[in-house]
């Protein structure tokens, strides 16, 4: 028995040491393929590998990518909507929805879903430029409307589509949120914008999975031969080169610029309390203090905008009742001097309902108050 | 961003907004208005994600209202930081309406009267008319007043179009509103009115006996609605008419009464305190019972001086005649004269002018004539000898 039972091991362990490379060689074939027009075959080559790697996510992405450019706008859509409500927080798959709306015309969602990708990556380019576009066709049609013009169907209003796509497979954890190791697009590489010159601080190579993703293309005066080498050799073709374990928080070395007057340790404790302050509000139903714990550019998700957000909010939270929230074994990452993510038990229980979950608040520095930018549930 | 807003926004002098809203407590507004002037104050407080947000959930709700449109656009290419369309011939036009709609919205947001002003062309009201309606030809608003115990009080108010070429109609085909003060003649309903009047129209009888003594000529003024291509019309654009947009007019439609429902159309509209507004109201309360205490006197010269020199009847006597048939009647002398449902009006557009209408009742003393009863008014005017009436007929209203 023990004989019989060593092939079938030898064959999985081969089996997956065989599918690694090549389903990055395959990825980045499929790429090609797309790039050349020749969907039909990058979507066989990226059906072959999905059947051997039903999880991988960057095949998934890029299966979208292809049903897109072939036109196949409602399946595209529909692929892209699952990727980004797995991956609320990465910027390609709410990119790309609002590329196709676009092209369908509803400029509306369009704009949300871009305004989404903004709200966790600010300097993201790519959604920068379209989101622009779409405001200059939106205002179009506003104009057209107010000023009783013939508006001109066609709009031109063309925007990029990113192809590739590096979500972490470890949605959960805080770390997935703090890994900026965000590949550049396959094709016409686009330049990240440079964050203007820190003070230089040393740090150590292996931080930098950690690092905010704009300090990395552009060397700083004062990079290390290790930062810049670094640099373009993690920008993976298939998932993160490192994996982060979810309790892994940014060391207390780690050169999170003090130019804003917050050194990490203060930074860290000031982040806990404005999530105590929420809790607090919330628990005590206090509706004003709850809602002010949210930035202005908070983006609530599952299509809500902001206003009716605020008023399911408003009507949820204020709702007679005693109500205990609690947040337990808070972990906050630093990913930035304005920009951390804070993960936690969350426990609510009111007389109908209680629950606990593993809840993840984007936080990002406005005036000195940190404040939520995201907040995502997942099961514990 | 703020910087960019150049054309529409700045125009609105937003920036000296600075108070917090001023509007009448507890009247009704309608909600796309409400909606676009919170818009602008969260712009005004650089709350710009919100105002964008909120003007984006109105044009959904309202993709006709073109006022929005206009300010959904350029604080959208604001944000795209990309400039503003230059404004073509026929376009730059519409813009300068929009912009005179938004400062008119604006400005009454900022500045409404109190919840117990009482509007200077009303003073009293008799209780036959539960309502009054009040045009503010001026800052382009159609206030809906409730008859609460003789003093008017504001219940709704709308932005209101009046004529293209503006204020004081004399005219027929002069494209200007009248200012005077008027009554609902009758309603027509959508189904009678081609589509430039909207849902519905109130017509109003100008010209009024006043009007017609001045000699002035036209027709067909109402109150209605718009078409249904927009939510609204710019401030000046109709051909004399007071047009307010078809929720609006919907919302009107309840409370006005075909017949009753006076109409004040001023151009010079003054909200007065309480102390104030009683004020001019006692001394024309005072004007009009020495006026009845006259009438009954065997002396016609008491009567007399009420009448100013200029003095015409309804039906063209002058002073003269018109005292002289009183002074004749058998009536003169022998009777008691009864005023009721005393109605009193600061005559809009005049500097000192009053309209004061009433029941009047006559009853004999001997058996020498009938008692009568009449519905009347009397239009007043203030010079050096006092108030002095020019102007009387018989009420025109039911």
């Amino acid at each position: 028995m023990r004989l019989d039972r060593r092939p079938v091991a030898i064959a999985a362990l081969a089996a997956a040491l065989i599918t690694l490379p090549v389903h990055a060689a395959s990825i980045s074939e499929a790429q090609t393929l797309i790039d050349k027009g020749l969907y039909k075959q990058a979507l066989q080559q990226i059906d072959t590998l999905l059947d051997a790697n039903p999880d991988n996510t960057q095949a998934k992405f890029l299966h979208a990518v292809a049903q897109a450019r072939m036109g196949q706008t409602n399946a595209a859509i529909e692929a892209f909507a699952a990727l980004a409500k797995a991956y609320p927080d990465a910027p390609e798959p709410a990119n790309n929805l609002a590329v196709l709306y676009a092209q369908q015309g509803d400029y509306e969602k369009a704009r949300r879903w871009l305004e989404s990708a903004m709200s966790t990556h600010p300097a993201y380019a790519t959604a920068h430029r379209n989101l622009g576009d779409v405001y200059t066709a939106l205002a179009a049609v506003a104009y057209s409307r107010a000023l009783e013009q013939e508006q001109s169907s066609d709009l031109g209003v063309d925007l990029e589509m990113v192809q590739s796509f590096s979500g972490s497979a470890d949605r959960g954890s805080a770390t997935a949120l703090a890994q900026s190791a965000r590949s550049q697009p396959a094709a016409p590489s686009q330049p990240r914008p440079v964050m203007p010159a820190r003070n230089p601080e040393p740090f150590e190579p292996a931080d930098t999975a950690d690092k905010p993703l704009a300090t990395r293309p552009a060397p700083a005066p004062a990079a290390t031969p290790a930062q810049t080498a670094t640099a373009p050799a993690s920008q993976p073709a298939a998932g993160p080169t490192t994996a982060p374990t979810p309790a892994q928080t940014v060391p207390a070395t780690a050169p999170v610029a003090q130019s804003a007057g917050q050194s990490p340790a203060e930074a860290r404790a000031a982040i806990l309390a404005a999530v105590e302050n929420w809790a607090r509000a919330w628990a005590s139903q206090d509706v004003e203090g709850y809602l002010n714990s949210y930035a202005d550019n908070f983006y609530p998700g599952d299509g809500l905008s902001l206003p009716q957000w605020k008023a399911q909010r408003r009507q949820r939270v204020g709702k007679p009742g005693d109500i205990a929230v609690r947040v337990v074994n808070p972990e906050v990452s630093l990913q930035a001097e304005d920009r951390a993510s804070v993960t936690f038990r969350q426990t609510y229980e009111s007389i109908n309902y209680s629950d606990q979950v593993s809840k993840t608040l984007t936080m990002q520095r406005n005036d000195g108050r940190w404040l939520i930018v995201r907040e995502t549930s997942q099961p514990l | 961003m703020r910087g960019r807003l150049c054309a529409l926004l700045s125009g609105l002098s937003l920036s000296m907004a600075a108070a917090a809203s001023a509007e009448t407590r507890d009247a009704f507004h309608s909600d796309p208005e409400v909606r676009l002037l919170d818009a602008l104050s969260q712009f005004n407080s650089g709350d710009y994600e919100d105002a964008l947000s909120d003007l984006s959930l109105l044009i959904e709700d309202q993709p006709d209202f073109r006022l929005a449109n206009i300010v959904y656009a350029d604080l959208l290419l604001a944000k795209a930081g990309r400039p503003l369309p230059q404004s073509d011939g026929p376009f730059s036009d519409k813009r300068s309406e929009l912009l005179e709609e938004a400062r008119v919205r604006w400005s009454h947001r900022l500045q409404s009267p109190a919840q117990d002003a009482t509007p200077s062309a009303v003073l009293t009201l008799a209780d036959r008319y539960e309502y009054v309606i009040v045009v503010d030809l001026v800052r382009n608003r159609l206030y809906l007043m409730r008859n609460d115990g003789g003093q008017p009080e504001i219940v709704a108010d709308f932005y209101a179009s009046i004529g293209v070429q503006g204020i004081g109609k004399q005219l027929e085909g002069d494209a200007k509103t009248p200012i005077g003060v008027y009554h609902v003649t009758e309603y027509k309903p959508d189904e009678e009115l081609p589509e430039l009047y909207g849902n519905g129209a109130f017509p109003v009888n100008y010209p009024n006996s006043l009007d017609r003594v001045f000699g002035r000529t036209g027709y067909g003024i109402w109150v209605h609605g718009v078409p249904r291509s927009t939510y609204n019309r710019a401030p000046r654009a109709s051909q004399g008419c007071v047009v307010v947009s078809n929720d609006d007019l919907e919302t009107l439609r309840d409370y006005i009464r075909p017949g009753i429902t006076p109409v004040v159309f001023s151009n010079d509209l003054e909200w007065l305190d309480p102390a104030e507004a009683a004020e001019r109201r006692n001394r024309l309360v005072k004007v009009i019972a020495q006026w009845r205490q006259d009438r009954e006197s065997a002396d016609p010269s008491r009567l007399a001086r009420h009448y100013a020199e200029d003095f015409v009847s309804s039906n063209g006597q002058e002073r003269r005649e018109y005292l002289a048939d009183i002074a004749d009647s058998p009536a003169a002398g022998n009777m008691k004269v009864r005023l009721e449902d005393i109605s009193i009006f600061g005559y809009p557009g005049y500097r000192e002018m009053a309209l004061i209408s009433f029941t009047q009742r006559v009853y004999s003393t001997t058996s020498k004539f009938q008692d009568s009863e009449s519905r009347r008014q009397q239009f007043w005017r203030k010079d050096d000898s006092g108030w002095q009436v020019i102007h009387e007929a018989e009420s025109p209203d039911r």
